[in-house]
Formats: structure tokens, C-alpha cells, sequence
């Protein structure tokens, strides 16, 4: 397709105006061999910006460090993960340890749970959020007028004994624990998730020591922002 | 681009940076301002927007660092292709391009790098492809050169160098396979 790598040769050199810039970016979309060729040309074309490296003011990288410092990463999946570096003050701390008490009854599987977390599924405003790690894809389930959410395990993988999954409710105070759980062997776990299911909170999960910590320690597998 | 070293180690970097590792990510900064910089001022000729461009195209690295597709080709390559493009955008935007052709016609600089660029060290990645861009047919030269620092398109270079529209894509085309060969990068 000679026609083609012409295109592809002045597209890599950002020599397309806007239009045929678009129109070739659609064509890439659906041949994967122009693809990989645009990505060979790609390299070379990059080469040339050497040619013109020069010394930028100190002031450029205090400026970019500083925005990045309040910048946040865009997660594969599509999810977006606040990085906060403030975590829980002692008020907090309370609270999550009496959450974790909380939802260790919930796990236990009681009627009144299950009736609790069909409500939750059976809800007018439900809402399904997916949260997918390399590893894994879980499903958290929630509705703001009930203030519930279960966290469904799908694909989780098992765990060591001295280790669990914890879940948490996030947002710009820091993180309040929102349960821990195994996966069954059958690999269906549910967890109820109560308390404040709320817009702008961020559920998320980590691993943590067998009995969970009062705060993250673990790093963060997945995450879900609840609107 | 940087030698092959110097490449891994900036794959490296962005995958730590794509973990949210802001020390690493100072490090590809490190790394690679010079060639993010002294590429936009190339182009914009202009050291605020170039340093604008510069911030934009750092930023936007750091973002998108998690959804970067190593399959997809280097870091370098990435990076560098987010500035220049960036850069090209602004020039297009601010000036028509009657304006841009004008002035094509009136000023050409012999070489792509003019006194626009700072002293480089001998052997080292700026001169090194300076070298290869020598190899080249001054016409390939030309054409590569008003594309890719000029940020003209093809069609513009077309009327500045008064050639063929299917005669410039060629030029810009083989100049392209002729530096890949000299660089030994892409399939060339």
C-alpha cells in the first residue's frame, strides 16, 4: 500500500494537517499492520528531536514537579485513583475498627444480611461499578438512596492465611475500613458494604495482615469512585 | 534517539513512574528536558511557549505513564512524539498559513538546527544524528527538516520548495528510511 506508508512517513513527522491527520488515525484504528509500521516510523522520526536537545531553566522542573505533585495518574482500566497522602486521624481510627467489627457480621452470611444485599441489587438507583487489576475483575454494586453497596469478589484470587483483602471507603479525609474477606474456594464472596456509600467517596482494596490494619498498608489493587 | 542504553533505562523509569513513583519520575525528567525543551523552542521558537510545551508534555506523561503500551514502542519515542506534536498544534494554530508559507520563503535556514540549538557535545545523541542527517539527499534534508522542525505540512512544504505534492511525500518518506538505516532504528 504505497499510498499508505507515504501517509504513514508524513504522519510520524506531524507533516498531516488535522483532517487527514483524523482520517489516518482511523485507518490505523482498523489495520494493525499499519500500526506497527507507524510504530517502527515512529522511532526513527523520535531520533530527530535529538538534533535540536538545548538546556532547559531550573525553573521548568520545579514548575512540572509541582504539577505533578497534584496531578492524578490515569489507571489502565479507566478508573481514577486519588492519591492522597493524608491518611486517618485517631477519630477515624475508632471508626474503622468498629467498621470491621460491623462487617465481620456481615460476612458471617446471616438472613437479615442476605435480605440487605438483595435490596442493595433489587435497588431502583443501583449502580455497577467494575474494578479490574491485571490479576483480577471484581464487581462493587451500590445504591446512593440505600447508602449500601456489596463488593462482589469475582475473579479474585486466593490468598496466604496470614493475609486478607480489605476493602475501604475513601475519599479527601482518608480511607475508613469497609470490610476484609477470603475468597470462598468457590469463589463467590459478597461483602456488604454500609456506612457512607456516598458520591465522592473511592472504594478500594488492598491486602492486608490476617484480622486487617486500621489503615492501608497494602498497596492499592483496585479501585472504584462512586458518583 | 539515545543509544540503546540509554533508552532502556528511560523504559525503565516510565515503568516505575507508571506506579506513581515520583522519584523516578524526576529522573525521567532528568532524562529527557533537554530533548522535550530544546524541541519545542525548535518549533515554537519561543522560550515560554516552548517551556509551556515543555510542562504540558511532562504532565501528560505523568498521566497517562499507567496506560502506556510497551509493545507499542520506547518511552523516548512516546514522549517525544506528545512534544512535537504539541508544539506543531500551537504553530498551526497561531499563525495562518499564508503567514507560515511567507515567511518560509523569505528565511530558510540551511540546516535544521540552527542558532536556535545550543553547542552539543561531540558524539553524543544531538550530534550523532546531525551526522546521519548529513547522509541524507539535501532534498530529504529539506523536506524532513520543514516538516518535522518547521512543523509545515506536506502541502505547505510543497509550495515552499515549489516540488510535486506525491514528490515531497516520497522525500519526506525515504528521508525517513535513509536516517532509520544510519541510526540503525525501525525497520530500516
Amino acid at each position: 500500500m504505497d499510498d499508505l506508508r507515504d501517509l504513514a512517513a508524513a504522519y510520524v513527522v506531524d507533516a498531516l494537517d488535522d483532517i487527514e491527520r483524523a482520517a489516518f488515525e482511523r485507518t490505523m484504528a482498523s489495520d494493525p499492520d499499519l500500526s506497527a509500521h507507524v510504530a517502527d516510523l515512529l522511532e526513527v522520526s523520535s531520533t530527530l528531536a535529538d538534533a535540536a536537545t538545548a538546556e532547559p531553566p531550573a525553573r521548568l522542573k520545579d514548575a512540572v514537579l509541582a504539577r505533578v505533585a497534584d496531578a492524578e495518574q490515569e489507571r489502565p482500566s479507566g478508573l481514577v485513583f486519588t492519591r492522597s497522602t493524608r491518611w486517618m486521624g485517631a477519630a477515624a481510627a475508632a471508626l474503622a475498627v468498629a467498621a470491621i467489627i460491623l462487617v465481620l457480621v456481615a460476612v458471617s452470611g446471616t438472613t437479615s444480611n442476605q435480605d440487605r444485599i438483595d435490596d442493595v441489587f433489587a435497588a431502583s438507583d443501583r449502580v455497577d461499578l467494575a474494578l479490574r487489576s491485571d490479576a483480577f475483575s471484581a464487581t462493587f454494586t451500590y445504591s446512593l438512596d440505600l447508602q449500601r453497596g456489596v463488593f462482589d469478589s469475582g475473579s479474585i484470587p486466593p490468598i496466604s492465611q496470614e493475609q486478607t483483602y480489605q476493602l475501604w471507603l475513601t475519599d479527601a479525609a482518608g480511607p475508613v475500613s469497609a470490610g476484609i474477606f477470603s475468597p470462598q474456594d468457590d469463589g463467590l464472596t459478597r461483602v456488604l458494604v454500609e456506612g457512607d456509600v456516598a458520591p465522592g467517596k473511592t472504594l478500594a482494596l488492598t491486602i492486608e495482615p490476617q484480622g486487617g490494619s486500621e489503615q492501608p498498608t497494602g498497596d492499592v489493587l483496585a479501585t472504584a469512585a462512586i458518583s | 534517539m539515545p543509544s540503546g542504553e540509554k533508552r532502556r533505562e528511560i523504559d525503565s523509569l516510565l515503568v516505575a513512574v507508571s506506579e506513581g513513583e515520583e522519584a523516578a519520575f524526576a529522573s525521567l525528567y532528568d532524562a529527557t528536558a533537554g530533548v522535550v525543551y530544546g524541541l519545542a523552542l525548535r518549533v515554537v521558537r519561543d522560550q515560554a511557549r516552548a517551556e509551556e510545551i515543555a510542562q504540558e508534555t511532562f504532565v501528560q506523561v505523568w498521566r497517562q505513564a499507567p496506560r502506556f503500551d510497551r509493545e507499542r514502542g520506547s518511552a523516548m519515542a512516546w514522549i517525544t512524539t506528545i512534544a512535537h506534536r504539541r508544539a506543531v498544534d500551537l504553530v498551526r494554530s497561531e499563525q495562518a498559513s499564508r503567514d507560515r508559507i511567507k515567511r518560509a520563503a523569505v528565511a530558510r535556514p540551511d540546516t535544521p538546527f540552527d542558532s536556535v540549538a545550543s553547542e552539543v557535545e561531540e558524539a553524543s545523541d544531538a550530534a550523532l544524528v546531525r551526522a546521519a542527517l548529513t547522509n541524507l539527499t539535501d532534498v530529504q534534508r529539506e523536506a524532513l527538516s520543514l516538516a518535522y522542525f518547521d512543523g509545515y505540512t506536506y502541502r505547505e512544504v510543497a509550495e515552499i520548495v515549489q516540488a510535486p505534492l506525491g514528490t515531497v511525500k516520497t522525500r519526506i518518506r525515504d528521508g525517513l528510511q535513509q536516517l532509520g538505516k544510519l541510526m540503525g532504528v525501525g525497520d530500516g
